[in-house]
């Protein structure tokens, strides 16, 4: 093991008695290679170590024994270190490569055989190797383990027409001949080649599925760490692609009533012309409303989408009036502490309305219908929401700019409370009182005349109550 | 803002005005038209009241097999329910009661359950133009509270109810089942009268909170 001296050897046993027959050939090895004799062994207490056998070869050969004492393997220091050095460079091999146990000598050969061409501290940074030899350590044959390979088969032994290689992993150097040990998964062994072409640089998985010859293999595959994707082709689903490509499906996808329900059906229908004025209407009601600036997004933050929502506006005899799209937030992006903190908006009792409507008969007052357009447009918002351009209409030369919202937008999960609060306050300055018993409700009265009015909202609808029209 | 001239509609409810008999209907003529074209029923028979005589649900009539609840899960009780409901809490006071205990077995709907829902949505179709009617020269509210002692066959809780009436016309209503059980007949009395009593209170500070100055209001219950 001797690291002052040189290599360290790894003999994989079968059992424990073999150590003895292992260790005379070691020592035949390593005392021709180094033209020196083994003079001294240390070893633990080990069963196999302290037989009578043992023992009687080194007595024998003159070898001094050295034993740690009893649980205190801190005395054989640098073989119980190199153990775990292996040991640790073995199971991460066997858990990268995805392998089975029974590979595990293998794992401990080539773990070896890298240890031997690494470069170590205490031996100033040269490789164990070369301190053995005297010869700087050679790479050309050093390998990802378990990285697959394509083996040619022996030309005698295959037809014109077969395959000519066949996928294998590499498990490590093979002692004693110029080639690789390689482990065929579909024969179930290993096999020593030197005629292989190596796949661990090319990143070009799709080289795996021209050999359709190894179908067993695809779970050993699945097993290895260079594949990392299925190998299953990748197409979206039937549906998607008819969605997409082809205009006359689109078309059958309308609601009944022809209103499309995202923007490219809307792009795509033949009313594109009246959806295209009716979307830009809105944007130019939403830029005079200064709903928002564009800004870039600010780190941390997210851009909520939006959508557009169409609407045929018809009248009493199922004529169209008006063709009406909507922009609107996706609400459900919306993430609570963030986006929004309080949502709740108050709305009025029915119980409220049929009394007022009861004052309304028995005084004979005049009542009243308002109508707020675009209601929630006009809520102030608290807190900093950012939107995405909008679908089709992103500025032109600012299409990595966000919007930042300044006003509430149909969607928000809190508009109606933004709208709730602004008519509160708007409706107070004006001189309105509002009802403890219900919130949706105001009161005024004009004091030089005695006059009053009764003011009730429902969201956008407000009914007002008077007892003179105006 | 846009005025759009006198009031004729609010959340689906269609409000009439004759000023110089000084009425105002209140309907949902419209609403409860596209509800029974919704379920179908446009062309059943009319009939003239919500529920049968003597009659009670209970969850026994409830599917006891698989085949039954597959049978019954084609039927969209639950949208019935929804609205008849919204119908009920807006207009019609003289559904709430076969609403409400139509509506306890939502979760396991059987077949005569189902059927109540029809006869209500048939009654609906005799009495679709029926309009809460508000008319009279004095401003008077009056509440009726009722009881019915233990008619929940399942866990025998009192369903009690009451109405508030300003000058011929229903302005605040409700039917539910207690949610304790009362022992005896006048304790369910006395419970609803609690809420009732409630309810009075609020609907005097109002009116008071309108400047229009209100003598007590008078609550009517049997023993």
């Amino acid at each position: 093991m001797g690291q002052k001296l040189g290599s360290n050897r790894v003999y994989p046993i079968r059992r424990k008695a073999d150590v003895l027959v292992v260790f005379k050939m070691f020592k035949a090895r390593v005392e021709l290679e180094s033209k020196k004799k083994i003079k001294c062994l240390r070893t633990d207490n080990g069963g196999e170590y302290t037989s009578d056998e043992f023992d009687n070869f080194c007595q024998h050969e003159g070898i001094k024994r050295q034993f740690t004492m009893t649980y205190t393997p801190q005395q054989n220091g640098v073989a119980e270190r190199m153990n775990r050095t292996l040991l640790e460079r073995t199971r991460a091999m066997l858990k990268a490569a995805g392998l089975e146990k029974p590979f595990w000598a293998e794992a401990v050969n080539t773990a070896c055989y890298v240890i031997n061409r690494s470069p170590s501290t205490a031996i100033e940074l040269k490789t164990p190797m070369e301190m053995w030899t005297g010869k700087p350590a050679d790479y050309s044959r050093l390998h990802i383990f378990q990285s697959l390979m394509y083996v040619m088969y022996n030309t005698q032994k295959v037809s014109k027409l077969d395959s000519k290689s066949r996928k294998c992993v590499f498990l490590g150097d093979a002692d004693g001949v110029k080639g690789y040990r390689l482990w065929d998964p579909t024969a179930h062994k290993v096999v020593i080649s030197r005629d292989v072409i190596f796949t661990e640089d090319t990143q070009n998985h799709n080289s795996f599925e021209v050999a359709p010859e190894h179908e067993e293999q695809e779970q050993i595959e699945s097993e290895t760490p260079e594949v990392r994707w299925s190998t299953r082709e990748r197409r979206p689903p039937a549906w998607h692609l008819e969605y997409v490509t082809e205009s006359n499906i689109a078309y059958c996808l309308l609601t009944e009533d022809g209103e499309p329900s995202t923007f490219h059906e809307a792009i795509k229908s033949k009313d594109v012309s009246m959806w295209m004025t009716a979307m830009q209407e809105e944007i130019e009601a939403l830029h005079k409303n200064n709903t928002w600036d564009l800004i870039l997004l600010p780190q941390g933050r997210k851009a909520i989408g939006n959508k557009w929502v169409y609407k045929i506006k018809r009248d009493g005899n199922d004529q169209v009036e008006q063709y009406h799209a909507r922009l609107v937030v996706k609400r459900y992006a919306q993430k609570e502490g963030i986006d929004f903190n309080e949502i709740f908006s108050p709305v009025i009792r029915l119980t409220t309305i049929r009394v007022v409507l009861a004052m309304c008969a028995i005084f004979d007052l005049y009542l009243e219908q308002l109508d707020v357009k675009t209601a929630f447009l006009h809520g102030e918002l608290e807190e900093e929401i950012y939107m995405l351009q909008l679908e089709g209409f992103a500025e032109i030369g600012k299409e990595n700019l966000v919007c930042r919202l300044n006003k509430s937008l149909y969607g928000l999960k809190q508009a109606p409370r933004c709208w709730y609060k602004r008519f509160d306050s708007f409706i107070i300055s004006l001189g309105y009182n509002r009802l403890s018993s219900d919130h949706c409700m105001y009161y005024k009265r004009f004091e030089k005349d005695g006059v009053f009015i009764i003011l009730l909202l429902y969201m956008d609808d407000m009914l007002v109550i008077g007892p003179n029209k105006d | 803002m846009k005025d759009l001239g006198p009031a004729n509609k609010i959340l689906g409810m269609q409000i009439h005005q004759d000023r110089s008999k000084r009425k105002i209907w209140l309907s949902q003529k419209n609403y409860l038209k596209k509800i029974l074209r919704r379920f179908n029923m446009q062309d059943y028979k009319p009939i003239s009241t919500p529920l049968p005589i003597n009659f009670k649900l209970s969850s026994s009539m409830s599917p006891s097999n698989e085949a039954e609840r597959m049978e019954m899960s084609r039927v969209l009780y639950a949208s019935a329910v929804g609205s008849l409901m919204f119908a009920m809490i807006c207009t019609r006071p003289d559904i709430a009661q076969a609403v409400g205990g139509a509506s306890r077995y939502m979760a396991n709907p059987g077949r005569e359950h189902w059927n109540t829902i029809k006869r209500i949505l048939r009654y609906i179709k005799g009495t679709s133009d029926a309009a809460l009617c508000y008319e009279g020269s004095e401003f008077t509210v009056r509440g009726y509270v009722d009881s019915d002692f233990a008619s929940n066959l399942e866990k025998r809780k009192s369903i009690t109810g009451y109405v508030f009436i300003i000058t011929g016309g229903a302005v605040s209503w409700v039917s539910k089942l207690l949610t304790v059980v009362a022992l005896s007949t006048t304790k369910a009395e006395y419970m609803v009268a609690t809420q009732a009593c409630k309810e009075a209170m609020w609907m005097k500070k109002l009116i008071e909170e309108l400047r229009h100055k209100q003598e007590n209001i008078l609550l009517y219950c049997d023993s």
